[in-house]
């Protein structure tokens, strides 16, 4: 991939920031795509790449940003389109939002950040925790350890030499997320769990470490068939791991980055109930109202409890004087996203819980423009993972041979999670 | 509100304080990156005296930005410039690395002749440097170099310095090396891809960045081994880059892949699903613009393949399913490969999410969708009475472009499949009445000339369309002639004098086509009804 240049406009097409990178083009054909872009959206025709004579304008929209690349050749689509997402993603880390202000706010850090992320159009490190060693602003969010030197060469690309810290600590997050997708008539689409192992490594100097499982595979190979253990499938590891070890022996052996990063994630296809099941029956009586009778039921274990549980139910655009009754939680309606939350602050497993929605409709009616969205849900479930996964154990090995303590925490939360109505 | 005027800043920044204080001199510096940052053509020279004296600054940042709005205001010509090559010169030998690399940014960054001079020595001095930072640096600088002066780059020094730092310690000097190389001896044919360099490289591959790992992969499409069995080997090695955490990656493997056992056909399909696990995991990432790119492959790359595309999926056809939240532009790429997958088994989950987005409020999603619909109509011509009922209710839809796509796609097909199609046919008369874009109006009275109506009905909407003539689309206008002209030779009795006045609106027309037409009719008519009839019908 090569691009020419970086943009950021605003929702009006206005540049707040850009940074030329091959000189081979005239940067105000910029203005150009903006027009573009609305005539396609008048026609319906939107995609994310816009041609306007040799330029290729690719592009993709963040909260009510654009960051768009331009390119003239050899443009790799897919690459680019990884490479803006990457941009917005590190972004995010060192100013929390990306939005038009804090583009403004940290308009010199933006520069520097663009001078390292790519050179001559060609993508180069993207590692946040490196790309901290070349950035020199100060105050941002990043900023926890003492700035450790200059990395000159790099034994592993993705961790500098020379960390220290004075309590040495690390994190492991098992984190599974549910998604699921039921019909209007109450089959399930598609249910999967994703899960995913993030890290927050605070180790000095290069630590070894390897972390067991309770992996089946590993576990039938070393004649412990019986124990509990899952079947992991399509797991994929940070670059950190090596993988002929895995291939080999299954083992999870790597010297971790510095800081948070994800060091693996894996898929479960096995059929699961759903974890929080939600009936829904409405009825419209055109012209006048809309009822709503809300049946939410936990599927799960009755110890293990689902904390913040969130129903979105989605109503008409033009519904008035809204009335709930519910036997547990609260009811809100939101009407700027056109539904109704239903807030279930704790929602122990295997209970059942109704609530019923009345709302009226003008006699008038708009033209119907949402469709029938679906009813989304949000949960977590702390201290549980569908898939039953352990962290058997975590070494931690270094050459000065410091202690360092492993802290474990397992949740399940919800990932896509739609109920589709009828 | 700040002030934010040139001079204010000038003043500010020109002032004999700014030096020492260094947060002021920072954000004054920013403001004024926030002035060049907008595209509209603004006078920055002014500011070349300060930022040329805070090149030299021992603050980092202060440098960094200076630099920055130099390179902004490269195009006016200015005596200054000579004592910024000093200072970038100077920097050079600096023993930060970071300044280095900066420096050596900035001069190649300049187009004017007195920064020209001295790049080529610095750059070749670079090349050589301990920090695989500046060496990072120092290699993308010739490609810009390349760029402005086309034969100084290309000469064997640093050519050879090139291909010598491919085996450099640093994963990204060695990929930098491989894309400046692949850029400058393009008419040659980019980088010589021997065996060994072959084998050095995918040996490295796994040290190399994600954008690295792709770039090379991409690199190795180039490459042709001479025996069967250094493909074998090859695919060993790289067999781990299939399922890599970036799709991307994996997917150019699988590029590589096809290559290689282009004359091997027995392994293609095992290859392909190999790649099994990479497509279905994209399909659940999110990224809804790489789903599109990894969409758009598979429709231009193995359309013709659809047996291939069919064992990926049906299987796993969910995954392919449409969310709410998507892109029209995506979705419809997604229904076009749910009709591809199709199936005994899965027809009905299919069909119901075909009908799903057949009432889209997305007028594209929704025709896209309806168009799947008719393949399925005209491919499973066993299963129709469900395909029917989905008709029958999107006809009934309240979206009026729901109605017309769905009267569009029934238009186009033959008379046969119509015959099993003319349940839907009850409700064409009221739709005539309803529809006002002129598409619509036309498959409406098209159909009302193809099915057997109730004569009645038929005749009240022509007399309708016949009252407001004059406001009607010259399309419409020839369509009703022909309906009309349908419904008489089934029903010559009832509807000869609507005929005779349609084709006498028509004659009067100031469109001379439809006129003609009119005239052509009539004089059949009046030749021979009987045969006329039997030739029209």
């Amino acid at each position: 991939m090569s691009a020419s240049a970086v943009y950021i406009l605003d929702m009006k097409g206005k540049v707040l920031i850009c940074r030329n990178y091959r000189g081979d083009m005239d940067m105000s054909v910029v203005d150009k795509f903006m027009p573009m872009v609305m005539d396609r959206e008048d026609e319906g025709q939107m995609s994310p790449i816009i041609q306007i004579g040799e330029v290729a304008f690719i592009y993709i929209k963040y909260n009510n940003l654009y960051l768009v690349s331009t390119s003239k050749k050899n443009a790799n689509i897919a690459l680019v389109f990884s490479f803006l997402h990457k941009c917005v993603q590190i972004f995010l880390e060192y100013f929390k939002e990306l939005e038009e202000e804090s583009i403004r706010d940290n308009f010199v850090l933006i520069y520097e950040l663009l001078d390292e992320v790519m050179d001559f159009g060609f993508p180069q490190t993207t590692d946040s925790k490196i790309l901290q060693e070349f950035i020199t602003q100060d105050g941002h969010k990043l900023e926890i350890a003492p700035r450790p030197p200059m990395a000159v060469t790099n034994a592993v690309s993705w961790r500098s030499e020379g960390v220290k810290y004075r309590k040495n600590e690390v994190f492991l997050d098992v984190i599974e997320s549910v998604n699921l997708l039921v019909s209007a008539t109450g089959s399930v689409l598609r249910s999967e769990i994703v899960g995913a192992i993030k890290m927050r490594v605070y180790l000095s100097g290069m630590p070894e470490l390897r972390l067991g499982l309770n992996d089946k595979v590993l576990f039938e190979t070393t004649g412990r068939g019986k124990s509990k253990s899952v079947d992991l499938e399509d797991v994929k590891f940070h670059q950190c791991v090596r993988l002929s070890r895995f291939e080999n022996d299954r083992t999870i052996s790597f010297v971790p980055p510095d800081g948070e990063f994800e060091l693996m994630s894996y898929r479960l296809n096995t059929h699961v109930k759903p974890l929080i099941w939600v009936e829904s029956v409405i009825e419209r009586h055109a012209h006048s109202r809309v009822e709503y009778m809300i049946k939410a039921k936990s599927q799960f274990k009755r110890r293990s409890t689902a904390n913040n549980v969130e129903i979105v139910i989605p109503v008409p655009l033009d519904a008035d004087t809204p009335k709930f009754k519910t036997t547990i939680g609260s009811c809100k309606y939101a009407p700027e996203l056109n539904s109704v939350i239903w807030t279930i602050k704790s929602f122990p497993g295997g209970k059942e819980y109704m609530m019923r929605a009345h709302f009226g409709l003008p006699s008038v009616e708009t033209e119907d423009q949402e469709g029938r969205p679906p009813i989304s849900i949000k949960f977590e479930i702390p201290y549980f993972t569908v898939s039953g996964i352990q962290v058997r154990y975590l070494k931690i090995i270094e050459k000065s041979g410091y202690q360092a303590l492993p802290w474990v925490r397992y949740i399940t939360q919800n990932g896509d999670y739609q109920l589709r109505t009828s | 509100m700040e002030n934010l005027s040139i001079d204010y800043i000038l003043r500010e920044l020109s002032s004999m304080k700014i030096a020492t204080d260094v947060p002021r001199c920072r954000h004054c510096l920013s403001k004024v990156l926030q002035l060049c940052s907008s595209i509209v053509a603004q006078d920055l020279s002014p500011f070349l005296p300060p930022v040329v004296n805070l090149m030299a600054h021992s603050d980092l940042l202060i440098k960094k930005s200076a630099c920055l709005i130099l390179t902004k205001v490269s195009e006016c010509k200015s005596e200054l410039f000579l004592l910024a090559v000093n200072t970038l010169l100077k920097d050079i030998e600096d023993s930060n690395p970071t300044v280095r690399a900066l420096s050596l940014h900035t001069l190649c960054a300049m187009k004017h002749a007195t920064f020209v001079e001295h790049r080529y020595s610095s750059v070749v001095k670079l090349l050589s440097d301990p920090s695989a930072y500046v060496r990072r640096a120092a290699v993308m600088s010739v490609v810009t170099m390349y760029h402005d002066e086309k034969s100084v780059s290309k000469d064997a020094v640093v050519v050879n310095r090139l291909y010598e730092l491919v085996r450099d310690d640093d994963p990204l000097v060695v990929v930098n090396c491989l894309t400046v190389l692949e850029e400058i001896l393009e008419s040659e044919g980019g980088v010589v891809l021997s065996r060994k360099m072959v084998g050095y490289l995918v040996k490295r591959l796994e040290s190399f960045t994600t954008w690295g790992k792709a770039y090379v992969m991409k690199l190795l499409q180039k490459y042709k081994p001479k025996s069967e069995e250094e493909i074998l080997d090859l695919m060993n090695v790289l067999d781990p880059f299939l399922d890599n955490n970036c799709a991307t990656i994996s997917l150019y493997t699988l590029q590589f892949f096809l290559l290689l056992i282009k004359d091997l056909p027995d392994f293609k399909d095992d290859v392909f699903l190999r790649c099994q696990k990479m497509f279905l995991g994209v399909f659940t990432c999110g990224n809804s613009e790489l789903i599109s790119c990894f969409l758009d492959y598979l429709q231009k790359e193995h359309k013709p393949d659809k047996n291939a595309i069919q064992k990926l999926f049906a299987d796993h056809y969910k995954v392919v399913f449409c969310k709410q939240k998507e892109p029209g532009y995506l979705k419809i790429q997604k229904l076009k490969l749910l009709v591809e997958l199709i199936e005994e088994e899965n027809f009905t989950a299919i069909l119901e999410e075909l009908i799903l987005y057949s009432s889209d409020r997305d007028p594209q999603v929704s025709i896209c969708s309806i168009g799947c619909l008719k393949r399925l109509v005209l491919e499973w011509p066993g299963v129709s009475t469900q395909l029917l009922k989905a008709f029958h209710k999107l006809l009934r839809s309240e979206r009026n472009h729901v109605v017309s796509n769905t009267l569009q796609v029934l238009v186009t097909f033959s008379p046969e499949t119509l015959k099993n199609l003319s349940e839907v046919s009850t409700q064409l008369c009221l739709i005539a009445q309803k529809m006002s874009d002129a598409e619509a109006v036309v498959a409406v009275l098209y159909l009302i000339g193809q099915f057997e109506l109730d004569n009645a009905d038929s005749l009240d909407v022509i007399e309708e369309f016949i009252n407001k003539f004059s406001e009607l689309d010259v399309k419409v206008k020839t369509q009703l002639l022909m309906t009309s002209f349908a419904l008489f030779c089934k029903q010559p009795a009832m509807f000869q004098p609507i005929l005779a006045e349609v084709i006498d609106l028509c004659m009067h027309d100031d469109d001379c086509d439809l006129v003609y037409q009119a005239k052509c009719y009539f004089s059949v008519l009046h030749t021979d009804a009987q045969t006329a009839m039997k030739i029209f019908c």
